[in-house]
This record gives C-alpha cells, sequence and structure tokens, in this order.
C-alpha cells in the first residue's frame, strides 16, 4: 500500500491509533512497538510538553511521513485586536483612591483574559495623566499597571506590582510601566509576563501619588511573543524520512503529531527535551534573548516560593526586583554592570542571597531593607575605591548571620541590627574596610638589587604614590629572611630616593623592626607624585624583601555602626584594626 | 613573645543616655584614629528614639517608583 492510499484509509484505521504517553509521563522512555506494517501512528496526547522522537525502523529501512504537526507555540497574536472599542477614556483616579474606585466601577477595569501559564505576553495600555494638586507639578513620568487576578490564591510570575490593588483575597499582581511625559500626553506602557499559572482576567490601575489617569479605551493590548526557536515549527506536515536501521532522531516541540510509516518502526520519545526547550522558550522571551536590561520590579511580590532563574540575568537596573517577593533563595544573577539596586529585596522574603556585585552603582539604598528573613549574602562586591555610599542597606535585616565583603567600604554603614552576625562576618566586614592612613600598599612588588651611591648594597622598588611636603608617613616593608632577628636590622636604612627628604645614605633613617616589618617614619620634606623609588640598604645579603605599605596618619573618620550586641563579639585588638584605619565603631 | 600596643579610645554613655555624632547614635563608642572626643556628646534615650525614628528609612512596600 502506498503512503498515498495510507493516507486515505486514516480514519478506518483509528482502532490501531497508538496513543503513547497517556499514562507514561516518564521522561525518556516510550517505545512505541508496532505490529502491523504500513500502521498509522498518532502520538496525539504523548505529552503536555514538547519532546524528541527516535524512529527505528523494526527492519533495515522504512519511508515515515510527517501526517500533521502541530505547533505548540502560537506565533505573536493581539488577543484583544478584534474587538471594537470606541475612543473614549475612563477616568482612573490616583493610587490611593484605586481600591474603592475600582471596587465601585468594577467593570470596566476588569477584563477578561485567556493567558496561558508558561507563556510569555507583552500588556500594555494607553494613558493620559493629569495632574492633581501640588503633588503632581508639570512634566513627570506617568504610570499604570494591569493588575492579574490571581488564581487559586496564587500569583504569577513576571513583572508584577501589587501597588494598592485591592481584591478580597490579595491576589493582584501587574505590570506597571511608566513614561516621562508632558501633561496630557498619551503614554504606551506596559511590559512583559510570564503567568505561571492561567490567568483569566486583569484590571487597569493607575499608580500615581497625585494626579489622575485617563486610559484611553480599547488601548490594552496583550501580545503573545513570537518565539524564534527553530524546533517549535519542527517536523513540518508533509516531510518524509528515508531511514535507514541506525534510525533517525527528529527535534519536535509539538505534543501532537501524526506520522505514517510504511514498515514496522520503533518510536522513542523523551519529555525532558521538550521540556527544556519550554524553559528555553519562557526564558529567551523573558530576557530578550539575554539582551533584556531593566528587571526593575521584575519580580515583586512573586509568590513562588521555589522560583529559581534559569538563566543567568545581566540586569542594569534591580529596582525593586524582588521587592515583597517569596523566593527563598535568589542566585543566577550577574550584576557586574547594574547600576540601582534601590530596595532590590525590600520586604523580600529571600533567605539566601548568592553573590552580588555592585561595582557599577554609586550607592546601594535600602537594597535589603526589611528582609527579615536573610540570613545569608553569600558575597557582597563592592567596587575596590571605597566610593559607594550606603542609606541602610541592611535596615531590620534581623536574622542575618552571614556575609562575605569583596571589595571596599568607604562610607558611613550600619549593621546594628543584624546581630546574629557571624564573627568570621563582622571581620570581613572589619578587613574591607577603606584604610584611611594608606598611602601606598603592594604585596608584591618588584625588588631590584641596586648599589646605592656610598653604600655595599640594596634593594629598591618604584612605587607609585602621592607625598606631600611636612606629612608624616610610615614605610613599612616585610622581609622574609629575617624574621625575628630584630639586631640584623641594625645597620639597615629604608632610603627613599626621587625626592628630597632622603637623597643619600647620609640621610637615611634607621629602621625599626616591628611585627615581622621594616619600619621607618619620616616627614616629607618636599612633595612629590608618580614614580618614587623607595630602597632598604642592609649589611647582609640574605635580605628576602616582600610587601611594601607607606601610610600617613588619617585625616578622614567614617562610621561603622555596630551596635554593643555586635560590638561585644569583638576584642578590642579587631576594633583596633578598624580605628586605626579610621573609622570609629559605634 | 609579641607585643602589640593598641590606642584605642573608648566613649561609654552615662546610663540612660546615648553617645551622638549628630548622625550616628550608640552606647559604646569606639573612636578611629582622627576622631576625637569632642564630636561626641549625650542625648537622653528618648531623645536619641526620637531621632533615629525621624531618621529611619520608609519601608511601606507601596514607595512610589522614583520619579512618579
Amino acid at each position: 500500500m502506498s503512503i498515498a492510499e495510507k493516507l486515505t484509509t486514516i480514519a478506518d484505521n483509528e482502532q490501531k491509533v497508538y496513543k503513547a504517553g497517556q499514562n507514561s509521563m516518564i521522561d525518556k522512555s516510550k517505545i512505541i512497538e508496532l505490529t502491523e506494517t504500513g500502521t498509522f501512528i498518532n502520538l496525539r496526547e504523548v505529552s503536555e510538553v514538547p519532546h524528541k522522537i527516535k524512529i527505528v525502523p523494526k527492519g533495515d529501512s522504512a519511508t515515515v511521513k510527517v501526517i500533521k504537526g502541530r505547533n505548540l507555540f502560537n506565533e505573536a497574536k493581539d488577543i484583544t485586536k478584534s474587538k471594537s472599542y470606541n475612543d473614549e477614556w475612563y477616568l482612573i483616579d490616583n493610587y490611593s483612591t484605586l481600591a474603592s474606585y475600582v471596587e465601585n466601577n468594577n467593570i470596566p477595569f476588569y477584563a477578561k483574559c485567556d493567558l496561558k501559564a508558561g507563556h510569555c505576553y507583552y500588556i500594555s495600555a494607553i494613558f493620559k495623566h493629569f495632574k492633581d494638586g501640588s503633588q503632581d507639578n508639570g512634566e513627570r513620568r506617568k504610570s499604570m499597571y494591569i493588575s492579574y487576578h490571581g488564581v487559586n490564591g496564587k500569583s504569577i510570575m513576571g513583572d508584577g506590582y501589587n501597588g494598592n490593588a485591592y481584591d478580597n483575597s490579595s491576589n493582584m499582581f501587574g505590570v506597571w510601566g511608566t513614561s516621562y511625559s508632558s501633561e496630557g500626553q498619551e503614554i504606551t506602557a506596559g511590559n512583559m509576563v510570564i503567568p505561571y499559572v492561567d490567568v483569566d482576567k486583569f484590571l487597569i490601575g493607575n499608580y500615581s501619588a497625585g494626579g489622575k489617569s485617563l486610559m484611553k479605551k480599547g488601548s490594552i493590548m496583550i501580545v503573545e511573543t513570537q518565539s524564534e526557536h527553530k524546533e517549535a515549527r519542527q517536523p513540518y506536515d508533509g516531510t518524509t524520512y528515508t531511514i535507514g536501521s541506525e534510525g533517525i532522531e527528529i527535534d519536535s516541540i509539538s505534543p501532537q503529531i501524526q506520522f505514517l510509516a510504511d514498515s514496522e518502526i520503533e518510536v522513542t520519545y523523551h519529555k525532558s527535551y521538550g521540556a527544556q526547550l519550554a524553559t528555553d522558550r519562557r526564558w529567551n522571551d523573558f530576557t530578550l534573548n539575554g539582551g533584556r536590561n531593566s528587571y526593575a520590579y521584575a519580580f515583586y511580590n512573586q509568590e513562588a516560593e521555589n522560583f529559581k532563574l534559569e538563566r543567568t540575568i545581566k540586569p542594569t537596573d534591580l529596582t525593586q526586583a524582588f521587592n515583597s517577593n517569596q523566593f527563598k533563595i535568589i542566585k543566577g544573577l550577574n550584576t557586574s554592570k547594574c547600576t540601582n539596586f534601590q530596595q532590590m529585596c525590600t520586604n523580600a522574603h529571600v533567605k539566601i542571597f548568592g553573590e552580588i556585585d555592585t561595582t557599577s552603582a554609586s550607592t546601594l539604598n535600602k537594597t535589603f531593607s526589611d528582609a527579615k528573613g536573610l540570613t545569608t549574602v553569600k558575597k557582597l562586591i563592592l567596587k575596590d575605591d571605597g566610593s559607594q555610599t550606603f542609606t541602610t542597606p541592611f535596615y531590620n535585616c534581623s536574622r542575618l548571620e552571614n556575609i562575605t565583603i569583596e571589595g571596599t567600604i568607604g562610607n558611613n554603614i550600619t549593621f546594628a541590627q543584624s546581630t546574629k552576625l557571624t564573627h568570621d562576618s563582622l571581620m570581613s566586614i572589619i578587613e574591607h574596610l577603606k584604610d584611611f592612613g594608606l598611602v601606598y600598599s603592594n604585596d608584591s612588588p618588584t625588588w631590584d638589587y641596586n648599589n646605592f651611591t656610598g653604600i655595599v648594597s640594596g634593594q629598591s622598588t618604584t612605587i607609585n604614590a602621592t607625598i606631600e611636603e611636612g606629612k608624616e608617613y610610615t614605610v613599612r616593608i616585610k622581609d622574609n629572611a629575617y624574621g625575628d632577628e630584630q639586631e640584623s636590622y641594625s645597620d639597615s636604612y629604608i632610603e627613599c630616593r626621587d625626592f628630597d627628604f632622603f637623597c643619600d645614605v647620609a640621610n637615611a633613617k634607621p629602621m625599626t623592626y616591628k611585627d615581622g616589618y621594616l619600619e621607618v617614619t619620616i616627614i616629607a620634606e618636599a612633595s612629590a607624585s608618580g614614580n618614587i623609588e623607595v630602597g632598604v640598604i642592609t649589611d647582609y645579603n640574605e635580605a628576602e624583601l616582600s610587601s611594601i605599605e607607606i601610610r600617613q596618619t588619617p585625616t578622614t573618620t567614617k562610621t561603622l555602626t555596630l551596635g554593643t550586641t555586635l560590638q561585644a563579639k569583638l576584642t578590642e585588638a579587631e576594633i583596633a584594626i578598624a580605628t586605626q584605619k579610621g573609622w570609629t565603631i559605634a | 613573645m609579641k607585643t602589640t600596643k593598641i590606642e584605642l579610645i573608648k566613649l561609654t554613655a552615662s546610663v540612660g543616655m546615648t553617645l551622638t555624632n549628630g548622625e550616628t547614635y550608640g552606647k559604646e563608642i569606639y573612636l578611629g584614629k582622627s576622631d576625637a572626643p569632642e564630636n561626641w556628646y549625650e542625648i537622653t534615650d528618648a531623645e536619641a528614639e526620637e531621632l533615629q525614628a525621624a531618621e529611619q528609612p520608609e519601608t511601606d512596600k507601596d514607595i512610589e517608583p522614583e520619579g512618579m
């Protein structure tokens, strides 16, 4: 029987259709064995997720034609476009009265929708905004939000902002967008969402402290984003595979596909493949294939405790991104380019936050404030120059125990309310306080042997520092060779060339030996900057010089606020590490 | 044996009082190397609580996005 003939008998063969997988939703295992050559194979209901299909002939070869393959994912579509609206505008009051307004004006602000879990949608609307009293003056941002009606007490995943939206079950979740425009100007605002449950209705609101908005009727746009996955369109209807004994594997994400084979074949499909494709698609859409920058409010108020980022996202803006949400673990963020961490985790339920690189931000403003469940920040990476400012980034983080700092704390900061911080965490904080007395430091400079004028031998290195005339400096150099043999240094000197206060050995100052360091305190007789040669003159040949640092008396005071509970976890010697750097410990 | 000299200046508030430099508050203050006792003074605990409460950040979940 030819394939064409078989096609005409599909209906007759219904009794032989194999509904594979209805009871076998197990990854990587389902074998369909045909017992009748030429049987029509229907993989309908194989799985609710896409899959990869392997076809192997029982004999030496087979010809298999795709009769029907259905794309799981729809093309982009506007699900409201077919509806007709007039050009009127609805008044939406400011957010403080939105709840009652919505309640009393239930229609038209509720609208039905049909959002499917796991799909990605762009939702927007057109607004006008008008000032209302003194709070709204001239050009400013306008905002709107669309709140979704949660299903069975669940939130959805995606951009969400609760605001003051009102619902009896408190299950309103929304997406908000802002635009900066003149009064009365039409603006379009919106954002993308990926609901993780089906959503059947939503409402529109105006989140603005002062001012009223008008929403244009019929302007609500819900567009399902378009997938770029080639696999979504495979296999194509009518594709014919000629299969050798080794078989063939077909990439498919279609949950419903029909084959017609001219000989007995064995079919295996893999659910996990399809699941991965679905995940890929969702996240590729949500992250704009990795090109999305702003994740402001992206996960605001989400309820999914076990949510995890399936992609390492690279946000430049995390404003309130996790505010009030219930994720327990947040990791998978590459924040090295992020410039805004304002209230990133305010009120969040997060317990463990992974690495957070803040080196592109100039300030950390309430970043974790009121994250009362937060116990661990695995690594907080700060700028090395200590220029960042802090506005109570850990306010009310009363359970915070573990934090590791990288980089430099250079401005006032408080951990006073994180009374459970461990000693290791406190030492990490102290060790990374900016040393305001440090002029220059190098753990492994290059030491060259030199014959200084009029002396036997010595070693020198070049440093890049600025020295001011009249200031007192302490030069400390580590010598690994002589350790505690203090007397060996009795005839040793530190000489700083290239500026005037030590021009030759006759003026070099005797060193002392202290805590493993050669040390000398000098008063600069002239200012110098740039490349300055610093040398050590010894009467022995075994010197093994390593690190060098130049210090001055700190002229800046910053405050690390710990409170008495945390202070009590530190010894006075440990506290002195901070105070010697110019930090007051409150 | 290694001997290390620690230079530490500690201010302790009187009973019922809190130390402040106008920005920071505490019962025990360890001064940084360039800080001075003259920069700190005592206020009552009640005053300190009132001042700190006024300086607390907004934590309302409905804090508006910037610019709104």
